[in-house]
């Protein structure tokens, strides 16, 4: 049991990295496909939907990638929460829009987004701020050094 | 250094490792849209970007009659079907392409051409009721060609009074 809660940050690091390659893949390969499918949602305006769909991607990979190889773990599970917060908010609002749009999140031949999605997008969100917060909790023990307290006074 | 300032410096930290990930993920995000074919217009209205997309994937349809006289004219005829349909009769000094689907994406066989410049006269065709030859008007249009699709296929050209040459 100890040993799962010692691995158990870890485990959930690469996992929310493997997951954020995996997203940012079929975007990066066709970019336009992606760009459509945000403009199928309709929540952002139509000129910044070429750049959000250049980027966006390429921030799901680097977060990913960061993750995987824990490098600034704490940058990249923040942008990460971020984002993955900003997904739920998106698929929330147009779910009582009742606008049915690609999820655009794997696979973007996928059929529209439902609840199911809405609530693994939720998971992963609660995944990235639990990463976000161990990794936190980590550097604080690093800094304090063997022995002393960890955290604000 | 007191807990306080080693919560300011974690904050630091990760407020720069953030700013990090955003200025890569933004660099090589721009990077690669500036270097490839298929890079999309950054600040363009996406609405009219799919517009003008649309209105570019207009398939030109050439009717049989009108495909005889292009043919005079030295139009290149590409033909999409299977190689056994092609030996069985083709246009006469066709090129032999044929269509197949990988997964669910048409290409193309083998290379094309290299004699199929920009502004060539070319009529791309299968058999009546295929698509094939549709299908293939995005593939030629994505290499600046601008292609013709023969109405009817090659029963239409047999119908209009076109010959045949039979063989690989």
């Amino acid at each position: 049991m100890s040993g799962l809660r010692r691995f158990l940050p870890t485990l959930l690091r690469l996992g929310l990295g493997l997951v954020l390659v995996a997203a940012s893949l079929g975007k990066i390969a066709q970019p336009q496909a992606f760009a459509d499918i945000l403009q199928a949602q309709g929540l952002l305006p139509a000129r910044l939907v070429g750049l959000t769909a250049v980027l966006l991607p390429w921030l799901e990979l680097v977060c990913g990638i960061a993750l995987l190889v824990k490098r600034g773990v704490l940058g990249a599970s923040a942008v990460a929460a971020v984002m993955l917060v900003a997904f739920v908010s998106a698929r929330t609002l147009n779910a009582l829009r009742g606008v049915e749009a690609a999820c655009g999140c794997f696979d973007l031949d996928a059929g529209p987004a439902g609840p199911l999605t809405l609530l693994r997008d939720f998971l992963l969100a609660a995944l990235a701020l639990a990463v976000f917060a161990a990794s936190f909790l980590e550097q604080g023990q690093a800094d304090a050094g063997p022995g002393r307290p960890v955290g604000r006074p | 250094m007191t807990a306080s300032a080693l919560h300011d410096a974690r904050l630091r930290r990760a407020g720069l490792a953030t700013l990090a990930v955003l200025l890569l993920s933004a660099a090589l995000g721009l990077l690669v849209n500036a270097l490839r074919p298929d890079g999309v217009p950054l600040f363009a209205d996406w609405g009219e970007v799919r517009s003008e997309r649309a209105a570019r994937s207009t398939v030109a349809l050439v009717e049989p009659g009108q495909a005889l006289r292009l043919r005079q004219e030295g139009a290149v005829f590409l033909d999409v079907r299977d190689p056994e349909q092609f030996r069985e009769g083709h246009v006469p000094g066709a090129v032999s392409r044929p269509l197949v689907l990988q997964g669910n994406e048409p290409r193309f066989s083998a290379a094309l051409p290299g004699n199929l410049a920009a502004g060539a006269l070319l009529v791309v065709y299968c058999d009546s009721g295929c698509n094939k030859a549709l299908l293939a008007v995005p593939l030629l249009k994505a290499r600046g060609l601008e292609p013709k699709v023969l109405a009817a296929g090659i029963e239409g050209w047999v119908a209009a009074g076109g010959a045949l040459e039979f063989g690989p």
